[in-house]
């Protein structure tokens, strides 16, 4: 998927640029994709037509859903947590989500990056990371992570 | 099924705990940190002291909770001059009964906060103590300073639910709003994730702190380093601390332990007083274990006094040096002494560990720790929090209940009715 480059994108898309995305044109929509903040599927005409069924087909295998260890580069030691959540509560991505957590006040919810569970981090749904989408440089759980229990490994 | 409880892991209380319960087992525990964790899992552990025994020269007997209590009764009227001590891991109802056994025998009554946090009293009576809860350090402070205590070990959850990380009402952008500052002899955990570490030389807090309310009074200090630290790092630190809306200084054994003890705190406190004329500033203890706090608190609304309490002259009567169980002991005063919820004899130097063992000692406890080993009479109890509930005092004197989620092992009662059926049998032979 590396390889790819937008122009190669934008060759499978209808490119008729119906702005039915919320993109201006085609070209965007391409660069969106590769950059993750799009889905194949946020194309219109490339699901509801038939004739762009291959071109549909094609998309999904390159974007696949990404393997979100290899994406993120986030390794957990939990022989060294101590529970304390410093990184579910600075998470912004959690506190975004969930402003409870955020400020502070546990809870138990499914739809986060982790939680602390029985003393340690537990990775509960590593695709909501912001390092999984498109913003690589985020290291907030990793700076305030007491016990290096939290390693980020950079990622290109 | 699923329940809501209160850690009592440390004095930070965290009431946010969600536990996963099959019956009398614990399955799974949420937003626990280590700490706690330990805590609840010793709860159905291997290391719990289940039976009451009485020691007799060299035999150990055990016997029923009534017996024991008899014997405990017992060994205190037949002292000369007891002590209660320990306290910090009961509940404030069990510390209201402890107060009245103290009354009824005649004897002294001290917490462990005499030899920890409780020595905040003693330098809040000097110099006053600006104060505030967690909830208001939460949603205003945007300086954060720790003194001489490392929540990364004793407080694991402080950062993210009060302090640096939780976003409040003022603090929306939580650890991007907020500046922390660590003052240390050594690079702690905390002192990792600090924008300013300050490492001072051991034993030189009293001089720093001076040399900081000297800068901000205005003064030219005529060194170029204090306490290890550049003159020009202070003057930066009280600049920006100045500039800031609301300052808060957790302070901890490092500063009260080292060389000035309290007057260490007495300076600190100044310092905190003269920071409230340019901005807001407030102090508060990390105390260790949970319950500290509220021993000084039920203390001085129950007698006046906020620890080593004297009932031997009728009337309550404390002197710190003169009252306090260590004191005391050091000079051999003490002929018996009843230990709740603490191990003295690890925590103790060798010399006053000896000293323990010598006298009769009656040990209420929920584990078998070592001071437990040395016990006359031992006497098993719930443990306060998961099998028992009650009240404890946060750190920042907040008084939080605790409820029950496990029933304790048979026959096993909470630390507060062992201390009233202590009262009653004492009561019942005077």
């Amino acid at each position: 998927m590396s390889k790819l480059n937008a122009y190669q994108v934008y060759k499978m898309l209808p490119g008729i640029n119906c702005q039915k995305c919320g993109e201006p044109n085609c070209m965007v929509f391409a660069v969106k994709l590769l950059k993750g903040e799009k889905q194949p599927e946020d194309c219109t005409p490339l699901v509801e037509d038939e004739k762009y069924k291959g071109k549909l087909q094609q998309l999904k295998e390159i974007f696949s859903p990404k393997d979100a260890v290899a994406e993120t580069g986030l390794i957990i030691h939990p022989e060294k947590c101590t529970g304390c959540g410093n990184c579910v509560v600075g998470c912004p991505a959690i506190a975004a989500e969930c402003p409870l957590i955020g400020s502070g006040k546990g809870e138990v919810r499914d739809n986060v990056v982790f939680r602390v569970e029985n003393g340690k981090i537990k990775v509960v749904d590593l695709t909501k990371c912001r390092r999984y989408g498109p913003i690589k440089t985020c290291r907030v759980c990793e700076m305030y992570c007491f016990s290096g229990a939290i390693e980020l490994r950079t990622v290109a | 099924m699923r329940f809501k409880t209160v850690c009592t892991g440390c004095s930070l209380l965290c009431d946010d705990i969600i536990v996963d319960l099959e019956g009398e087992k614990i399955v799974s525990t949420f937003n626990l940190c280590g700490h706690g964790e330990e805590k609840f899992l010793r709860a159905r552990g291997t290391e719990r002291l289940l039976k009451p025994f009485v020691r007799s020269r060299d035999s150990v007997r055990e016997v029923s909770i009534s017996e024991a209590i008899e014997k405990a009764a017992e060994i205190l009227l037949n002292a000369e001059r007891p002590v209660l001590w320990g306290w910090g891991s009961s509940s404030v109802e069990a510390q209201i009964a402890g107060i009245e056994l103290a009354r009824e025998i005649g004897g002294v009554i001290d917490s462990t906060g005499s030899i920890c946090h409780g020595i905040t009293w003693l330098a809040a009576s000097e110099s006053g103590l600006y104060t505030a809860t967690l909830g208001e350090v939460m949603s205003r402070a945007d300086v954060v300073v720790y003194w001489g205590s490392d929540p990364g070990h004793s407080h694991p959850r402080h950062l993210s639910r009060y302090s640096v990380l939780s976003r409040g009402i003022y603090t929306q952008s939580g650890y991007e709003q907020r500046r922390v500052y660590v003052f240390d002899i050594r690079r702690t955990r905390v002192g990792k994730i600090a924008n300013v570490l300050i490492e001072v030389e051991p034993n030189k807090d009293y001089e720093l702190i001076t040399a900081m309310r000297l800068i901000l009074r205005g003064k030219k200090l005529q060194f170029d380093s204090v306490a290890g630290v550049p003159i020009k790092t202070i003057e930066k630190v009280i600049q920006e601390w100045k500039e800031r809306d609301f300052g808060v200084v957790f302070y901890g054994m490092g500063l009260l332990a080292s060389r000035g003890k309290y007057r260490n705190l007495e300076a600190l406190l100044k310092l905190v007083w003269e920071m409230n004329e340019y901005t807001s500033f407030v102090a508060l203890p990390m105390a260790g274990h949970f319950n500290t706090i509220g021993f000084n608190h039920t203390a001085t609304w129950v007698t006046g006094h906020p620890s080593g309490i004297d009932f031997s002259r009728g009337a309550p009567y404390a002197n710190p040096g003169e009252t306090t169980f260590v004191e005391m002991l050091q000079r051999g005063e003490v002929d018996a002494a009843l230990i709740i919820g603490s191990n003295p004899m690890s925590s103790f130097p060798t010399e006053l560990a000896r000293k323990l063992s010598q006298i009769p000692l009656i040990v209420v406890d929920c584990f078998r720790t070592l001071t437990v080993k040395h016990a006359t009479v031992a006497i098993p109890t719930a443990i306060t929090g998961i099998e028992a509930g009650g009240i404890a005092y946060r750190m920042d004197s907040v008084p939080i209940i605790l409820r029950e989620f496990l029933s304790p092992p048979e026959s096993i009662l909470s630390d507060a009715d062992i201390i009233r059926s202590i009262i009653e049998k004492v009561k019942r032979k005077n």
